[in-house]
């Protein structure tokens, strides 16, 4: 049952953008950034000067008011970030796509830009020496990266429902796979095998080399319009909804009793009581995938598997080509690219436009997600006829 | 101990108890009389809207969770890489959990415990020691048992 006043097919994303994606890209973070919102801005073909509204990360390095003089954009009447990093990318334009709907702005563009291949740009590797937030509970026992925190949960979640190995290789070949079709990725033309992957180097046990994201320099962006401007046939937000568990503190969610029913549980339920449509619907998924477990756990957080059944959905093929659900169709972070989910939405937009590179026959509802182990946000997009 | 390791702020909200016990070398965790529920990390109040107090913990619990991380680390903790952590859940009640390495004898180094000694449900004791100087923290010590038939969590 829908509650209030929804913004289904109220705002449409009327415009997609995005640089190359690579490693060491010689452009600066905000010169990648421009570069993106101005390929979107064109997409939607719109003027720069009718865009009033900018939503993004707070991860993001480039304030708004320099895009807003680098691109001529402006006078702006809304501009938001969204925190936590993976959990933000889909909160950012759900925020952006209520501005829209409420007539707060009439164009908005939500972006990310990330220089991220350099080592020292990782973000555990600025742990500074005295920790004042909540990672003060893990950082000093030697629990430090990302990687280490969704291992513990992948551990746990094997103890509780069985081995799941195998459902790692085939989500890291299955998204090599669609990698491998999509000229834009960063692991086009490097294919990898099962075996490749279980002879994969450990980071974190259970955790191998495969089951990270990239490390990317790149860009990309939306440009939301109010529906009534996009034209006929055009890709509407049908649903949004944010995240958070009580008790759930972010990625070292350990401190509650049931952590593997994470903050996706919460944003799942508040954005299947937003639509009329339901899990059934869905053709197409971008689940927020910086490491593979968290596709298995949003399988189920979402509604696609019962719990501790996303494994099986898995090696049954579910998330291929073929399968009830392709998932992560251009790559997504863990072959295209690592742009804290964002391409994963420009993806979606591609789906439902019918212009990816593996394309899903007749895809009209899809469904993007951000990071299950952070405060969350998700989006049901879907194409208008 | 280890040189240079992130050290946590001893001065966050309501962690007065906590850091006063660790300093004794004991371990007290926030605890409401209302409802007779634990809690941690720190808070202002309990769900139930009652006050919480720190009271003494048995230091016992289970093995709830653990990884071993493999290099690349922070370089503090590259010369023990690949270590084992553990998440150690107090027996007090469900959900109060804590991060820290995982022992065979009180004095080891982080990286003696190997995987294949490790099962979910085991059975720790808190060992507060000195991670980096003037920081208590505890780590666990895998308590020896007899090969249990079934899982104890």
């Amino acid at each position: 049952m829908t509650q209030g006043v929804t913004i289904a097919g109220k705002v449409a994303i009327a415009g997609i953008g995005q640089t190359r994606f690579g490693k060491g890209l010689e452009p600066s973070e905000r010169e990648l950034a421009c570069m993106a919102i101005d390929a979107a801005i064109r997409d939607a073909g719109i003027a720069p000067g009718e865009v009033d509204g900018l939503a993004s990360y707070t991860l993001e390095a480039t304030p708004d008011f320099e895009l807003v003089r680098d691109l001529g954009l402006g006078p702006l009447h809304f501009f938001s970030q969204v925190g936590h990093g993976g959990g933000a990318g889909p909160g950012a334009v759900g925020q952006a796509a209520m501005a829209v709907a409420t007539g707060q702005a009439r164009a908005a563009v939500v972006w990310r830009s990330r220089k991220r291949s350099a080592a020292a740009s990782r973000v555990w590797a600025q742990t500074s020496t005295v920790l004042e937030d909540h990672w003060k509970w893990s950082r000093p026992s030697g629990l430090l990266r990302p990687v280490d925190e969704v291992a513990m949960l992948a551990q746990r979640y094997i103890h509780e429902h069985g081995a799941i190995a195998s459902a790692l290789a085939r989500i890291a070949v299955t998204l090599r796979d669609y990698a491998c079709a999509n000229p834009a990725a960063q692991m086009h033309g490097r294919p990898i095998t099962a075996a490749d992957y279980h002879a994969s180097r450990m980071v974190a046990d259970p955790l191998r080399l495969f089951d990270n994201c990239l490390e990317s320099d790149g860009a990309a962006a939306l440009v939301l319009l109010p529906a009534d401007r996009a034209g006929k046939d055009c890709v509407v937000v049908e649903a949004f909804a944010q995240g958070l568990v009580t008790g759930h503190q972010s990625m070292a969610d350990f401190h509650r009793p049931d952590p593997l029913k994470s903050s996706s549980h919460v944003t799942a339920a508040k954005l299947w009581s937003m639509t009329r449509f339901t899990p059934a619907d869905v053709q197409v998924a971008q689940f927020y995938d910086a490491f593979s477990p968290l596709i298995l756990f949003s399988l189920e957080a979402y509604g696609f598997a019962p719990s501790g059944a996303a494994a099986r959905f898995v090696e049954e093929g579910g998330i291929g080509p073929a399968g009830r659900l392709p998932c992560n169709t251009s790559g997504g972070s863990l072959s295209e690219a690592y742009l804290h989910g964002f391409n994963l939405i420009v993806e979606a937009v591609r789906q439902l436009r019918g212009q990816a590179s593996t394309q899903v026959a007749n895809a009209g509802l899809a469904l993007v997600t951000g990071c299950d182990a952070t405060p969350n946000s998700a989006l049901l997009l879907r194409r208008q006829a | 101990m280890i040189a240079d390791i992130p050290l946590p702020s001893r001065h966050g909200p309501f962690e007065q108890g906590l850091w006063a016990a660790l300093d004794r070398g004991e371990l007290a965790h926030q605890h409401c009389a209302a409802c007779d529920s634990w809690h941690f990390p720190p808070r202002w109040r309990c769900h139930c809207g009652g006050a919480l107090e720190y009271r003494p913990v048995s230091g016992k619990a289970h093995l709830w969770s653990w990884t071993q991380v493999h290099p690349p680390v922070l370089p503090a903790f590259a010369p023990f890489a690949p270590y084992v952590v553990g998440i150690a859940e107090l027996v007090e009640a469900p959900g109060l959990r804590m991060v820290g390495s995982l022992l065979i004898a009180a004095d080891d180094p982080i990286n003696r415990v190997q995987p294949a000694q490790l099962r979910i449900g085991m059975p720790l004791a808190a060992v507060v020691r000195e991670i980096a100087p003037g920081l208590p923290w505890p780590a666990w010590q895998i308590i020896e048992t007899e090969q249990p038939a079934g899982e104890a969590s």
